[in-house]
């Protein structure tokens, strides 16, 4: 059951946007925390996580707040309907996923983020979420890897 | 042989005598990380799910579970194919029931533990998977109206729900309440026909009095709870000390097989948690049986069809409804079936969902070498991760897996109700 304990706020330190350690597409790593953005494959969207539990839970629905821009215009989130999101583990591989998630997500915006709801891991391991943009900018991809879950 | 060879074998023989006891050590010793995968694996006292809350309810489950009056013919009971003295299995690959069925029978133990039900998911509450169960041509082959009015004609069971739901609706006008009749019997058979002539309000009655049974029987298989295997006391010595003493009910060869089992073998990618499952579903690429089954996906489209899921009107507080807005589509889990809990696994063969695998042996090599053949859906790649394993191996993690057997329920439990 999705509920608001499963939603506390990541610590975005605004000093880190911008950071060029941190724009790197697939961004996070399986041991690590939650990357806290990403820049799409061919520069033109950053992906901002701005809500994520902490860990990440195992065998539990969560959601993961995000915000999108448009490199070209960084003050202005893009909607809901210009995103969609896929989830799954490589597992090794460089493309696609040895398998993907046993849920499939619900997008839409709540408090101004695109909230990325049903997600769900059902193994430990790094998990990749796969950002599909669709904006006034051309369709771009930006993954992020997705550690699961905790210790 | 000369003297250099005899020289040199001297030399392999004393180094292989050196390292034989640090070999030993490093193959029983657990490092931190295998200490922090098998404590994943161990449970915790908040786990258990508590026993049920009302005994009273709970025994009518008992009851239920034991009476053969809940199938079609009157020849058995769910406790026919759920055989306590087998951990609540028949011991066979597939049920023998009203027909033969399709799948292997599932433990019942700790299955209150479970968040999805049948080998498909076709039930997402313990207490409506028993309808699957009742008006399954294969297994009970009984429907709700001949099942609602043996409750209501035998008056054990009639006293006994309506202590706990209240009266039954009022089955003896034969007009509103046909003999038979199920919205699952042949299209345009008599019992299909029966059912739709009714109306919408006596159709639900009748679909409560089923929702209830079931809740009497979840009751009761909440109480089949045991996490009390030797696997379970090795685990807590290990949380004390990375190196406890061997004994006969975890030898060291159980102790090679647990450190493959959440290291090298990766079993613990899908056998996860103190039921050694992630409750998930999989497609391991098996070669299509004589069914066809198409396991979760069937699973996904009976489910949400169904008027008993979490999200229809005969759920109750419990059942978590938010979900099931979050299901994939059927058919990308074409092939998949749920994964086993491994407790008790010794005492459950045979293995897998139509039961292929006679042995734990034979089971374990199918990850080893997956046979050839025609599957449905798409093999999932984790499968590759396995590593070949030796027969030494192959024979510790069977060592291992003869660890999670319980000890046996109470009597209380298990032992079928007085007439």
């Amino acid at each position: 059951m999705i509920t608001a304990r499963y939603l506390p706020l990541v610590a975005l330190l605004s000093t880190m946007i911008g950071s060029p350690s941190v724009l790197a597409a697939g961004g996070g790593d399986a041991a690590g925390a939650v990357p806290a953005q990403v820049l799409s494959e061919q520069g033109l969207y950053r992906v901002e996580v701005r809500q994520a539990p902490e860990p990440l839970p195992k065998g539990e629905h969560f959601s993961l707040g995000l915000r999108v821009v448009s490199m070209d215009n960084p003050d202005t989130p893009l909607e809901a309907s210009a995103v969609t999101v896929e989830a799954g583990m490589r597992h090794g591989r460089d493309d696609g996923f040895a398998h993907g998630m046993q849920s499939e997500p619900v997008v839409s915006v709540r408090d101004g983020l695109i909230l990325v709801e049903g997600l769900y891991f059902h193994m430990g391991g790094a998990w990749t979420l796969q950002v599909t943009i669709d904006g006034d900018d051309g369709e771009d991809q930006a993954w992020l890897t997705l550690p699961c879950c905790g210790g | 042989m000369s003297r250099l060879c005899k020289g040199a074998a001297l030399v392999a023989a004393l180094a292989l005598a050196v390292s034989t006891p640090s070999q030993a050590a490093n193959e029983t010793a657990f490092t931190d990380a295998e200490r922090a995968a098998v404590r994943a694996l161990a449970v915790s006292p908040g786990h258990t799910p508590p026993e049920a809350s009302e005994p009273a309810l709970a025994d009518f489950g008992k009851r239920l579970f034991f009476d053969r009056r809940l199938s079609g013919d009157g020849r058995f009971s769910c406790a026919s194919c759920h055989q306590p003295d087998r951990a609540f299995t028949d011991g066979l690959a597939l049920p023998e029931a009203v027909g033969r069925g399709t799948r292997n029978t599932p433990t019942l133990i700790n299955v209150a533990d479970n968040p999805w039900f049948q080998w498909d998911g076709a039930a997402d509450s313990l207490w409506s998977q028993m309808l699957l169960v009742v008006e399954n041509p294969r297994e009970l082959a009984n429907d709700r109206l001949n099942l609602a009015h043996t409750l209501y004609r035998n008056g054990d069971l009639r006293a006994a729900y309506q202590r706990r739901f209240g009266p039954l609706p009022p089955l003896s006008d034969g007009e509103r309440f046909p003999a038979q009749g199920s919205p699952h019997a042949a299209p345009d058979s008599p019992g299909a026909l029966a059912w739709r002539r009714m109306t919408a309000a006596d159709r639900d009655a009748v679909n409560r009095v089923m929702a209830n049974l079931g809740v009497a029987l979840a009751a009761w298989q909440r109480r089949l709870i045991r996490y009390d295997a030797s696997f379970d006391r090795f685990a807590a010595a290990l949380a004390e000390d990375p190196d406890p003493p061997t004994n006969k009910a975890f030898p060291a060869a159980a102790r090679r097989g647990l450190k493959l089992f959440v290291g090298e073998a990766q079993c613990t990618l899908c056998h996860s948690g103190p039921d050694f499952s992630n409750q998930a579903f999989h497609n391991l690429g098996l070669p299509v049986a004589d069914h066809r089954d198409t396991g979760r996906e069937r699973g996904l489209r009976r489910l949400t069809a169904s008027p008993f899921n979490a999200a229809g009107p005969y759920a109750g507080g419990d059942d978590d409804a938010e979900r099931l807005r979050f299901l994939p589509p059927p058919e990308s889990l074409r092939g998949a079936f749920k994964t086993p809990s491994l407790r008790n696994v010794a005492r459950t063969a045979p293995y897998f969902h139509d039961g292929r695998f006679a042995t734990l042996e034979e089971a374990v090599r199918f990850y080893l070498a997956p046979p050839e053949g025609e599957t449905l859906g798409e093999r999932e790649a984790t499968l590759d991760l396995i590593p070949d394993l030796s027969d030494r191996q192959v024979a510790d993690l069977v060592a291992f897996l003869k660890t999670l057997d319980s000890a046996p329920l109470p009597e209380a439990v298990t032992t079928p109700p007085s007439p």
